[in-house]
């Protein structure tokens, strides 16, 4: 893409914010650099270099040429999507859209001299910097589990060879087996994501390995969860007597496991188990805390614009960030993208800056044809970013309208993909 | 208020959803036909739209609506935040719209091919 300079120029709230920032003039151009080309990252890359014209350089930093996407990971280990049809390449978003794709990781950032600086080696310079880096595991969440033992036990909760590895893993576990799940505590990406994968785990023993008879156990730090009674209620129509929940009252959350052993210990009870996804408790990804803009685990923003209420020249998207009452999704990080998007542009060119709406949505397949859903509209207040309006699936709901659901998810993942890639 | 008579076909292509009310007559106020819309606020406001509406090769579920008739899509809006119109993602959206972001919105998706 090509800067058009009668553009540049005819735009006098696009020179006053030049004049403003000496890095701006030096390159000729303002700078964003965005870090992350996931659900947000990539979404926000491609809105502001699409929407700017040219008129602002984008750098995507994201160290994957081929990104799999969470949502439908679990679809994946159901049988219901191919792998192939989860990745996505970063290659419109440089040929159609101009941005600068570097595959790479964000290793350091300085703020007081605005760059971030690669493992490779390079630094690249910034007017605004985007993070949205989603999550990392909280070291030591569950007892006996950590990063080395990821093979044994699988996380797949960062999509591709680890889900490869879990649903491989699910397959081999032999007839009548036991599969355990533990679940994470609040808040972590994806609410309603480990007890699709539940549900997804099921109907591959029950359809596609032959075996009916597997145990799944969850071991849950949590006494309820997202779609609570959905989800009881197709375990119950689907796959009646294969799911054990273990909430928190009943020692859920008091649990180790042994991945040389493959044995997991809920509340005392030590079960011998056949495969074992654990899901560990989630803090924003590690680059947040190294541009030193996290309290606690996560980053604080702003909902009017997603800048970072550390550091007015970085926003923070996505799971990574603490807003409000957004649950942690591709969706809402999607949504929070366009914010922030449209805020860049506004400081950097002087485009139109219009209050901040979000929206979101999470579908979840249950079975075959039986899909359900939850959603929310939100608003910015000073705050935090506040929930409007929202919905949810009831139980006992017609098979038409389950299959519909779940036909309305297939369109959903078409469309965001190509708002994120182009 | 003006009767405004919504073709039956056009309802049929705006795909079927469960227990839906396939009326085919929206009762339109008068006051939203004479809003001229804002396309350059529509632009924003759609952006939330394209999470799922497809610029080309839309789904049965979730139709392309990029250059649609303004009037369709300024129908569709007000029968879903009027809940004449089912869906519940489509209710939601469409339920904090106001006449002006509804005509805006419209606006901006015709003008769209
Ligand atoms: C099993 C499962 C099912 C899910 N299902 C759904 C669903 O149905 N619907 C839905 O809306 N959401 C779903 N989600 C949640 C969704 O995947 C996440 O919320 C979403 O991906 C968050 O977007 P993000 O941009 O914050 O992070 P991500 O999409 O994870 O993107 C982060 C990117 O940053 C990169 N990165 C990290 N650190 C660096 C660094 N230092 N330098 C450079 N790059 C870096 C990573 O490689 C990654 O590509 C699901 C999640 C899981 C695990």
């Amino acid at each position: 893409m090509k800067l058009d300079r009668r553009n540049f120029i005819g735009t006098s709230a696009a020179i006053a914010a030049a004049m403003a920032a000496p890095t701006v003039m030096a390159s000729g151009k303002p700078r964003v650099v965005v870090v992350g080309g996931g659900a947000g990252g990539a979404t926000a890359a491609r809105y502001i270099a699409k929407d700017s014209k040219g008129a602002i350089d984008v750098t995507l930093v994201e160290p994957t040429r081929n990104y799999y996407t969470c949502f439908f990971s679990n679809l994946y280990i159901g049988g219901f999507r191919s792998l192939d049809s989860i990745g996505h390449s970063y290659g419109n978003l440089a040929t159609e859209y101009g941005i600068n794709v570097v595959h790479d990781w964000a290793v350091g950032i300085d703020r007081g001299s605005k760059t971030v600086t690669l493992a490779g080696g390079a630094t690249v310079n910034y007017d605004r910097l985007i993070l949205s880096p989603g999550i990392d595991f909280i070291d030591g969440s569950v007892e006996g589990w950590s990063i080395n033992a990821q093979n044994k036990m699988p996380h797949a909760y960062k999509a591709g060879s680890q889900t490869e590895l879990l649903k491989a893993q699910i397959e081999a576990i032999p007839q009548g087996g036991v599969f355990a799940l533990v679940a994470p505590p609040n808040p972590y990406r994806c609410p309603p994501g480990p007890y699709e994968r539940v549900s997804m785990t099921a109907h591959l023993l029950k359809y596609h390995a032959n075996n009916p008879t597997a145990k799944i156990i969850v071991a849950d730090p949590k006494p309820k969860f997202s779609k609570m009674g959905l989800f009881q209620e197709g375990w119950g129509n689907h796959y009646s007597g294969m799911i054990d929940w273990v909430g928190s009252e009943f020692g859920g959350g008091n649990v180790s496991v042994d991945p040389d052993a493959m044995t997991v210990t809920i509340d005392g009870e030590v079960t011998k188990v056949d495969a074992c996804n654990v899901i560990p408790a989630m803090k924003a990804g590690r680059i947040c805390e190294i541009a030193g803009i996290t309290e606690g685990n996560w980053a604080p923003v702003s909902g009017h614009t997603m800048q970072s209420r550390v550091d007015e020249n970085i926003h923070v998207l996505g799971d990574a960030s603490a807003q409000g009452d957004m649950p942690k999704s591709g969706y809402s990080a999607n949504s929070q993208a366009k914010v922030a998007a449209m805020a860049v542009r506004g400081a950097l060119t002087g485009s139109k800056v219009f209050p901040a709406k979000f929206s979101n949505t999470c579908w979840s397949l249950v079975d075959s044809n039986d899909g359900v859903k939850v959603g929310a509209t939100y608003e910015a207040t000073d705050e935090k970013i506040a929930k409007i309006d929202g919905f949810v699936s009831k139980t006992g709901e017609s098979a038409d309208l389950r299959k519909a659901t779940y036909e309305e998810s297939i369109d959903w993942y078409s469309g965001i993909t190509a708002d994120m890639f182009g | 208020m003006l009767k405004y008579l919504f073709a039956v076909q056009t309802v049929l292509l705006l795909g079927f959803y469960p227990g839906s009310v396939h009326s085919d007559e929206i009762d339109l106020p008068v006051e939203i036909l004479n809003i001229d819309g804002d396309p350059e606020y529509g632009e924003y406001l759609a952006s939330d739209c394209k999470t799922c509406h497809k610029s080309d090769g839309g789904g049965d579920s979730i139709p392309n609506i990029h250059g649609r008739p303004k009037i369709q899509l300024i129908t569709l809006l007000y029968a879903y935040r009027e809940k004449i119109k089912l869906n519940p993602v489509m209710q939601m959206q469409a339920g904090r719209l106001t006449n002006e972001e509804i005509v805006a919105l419209a606006a901006y998706f015709e003008g769209l091919n």
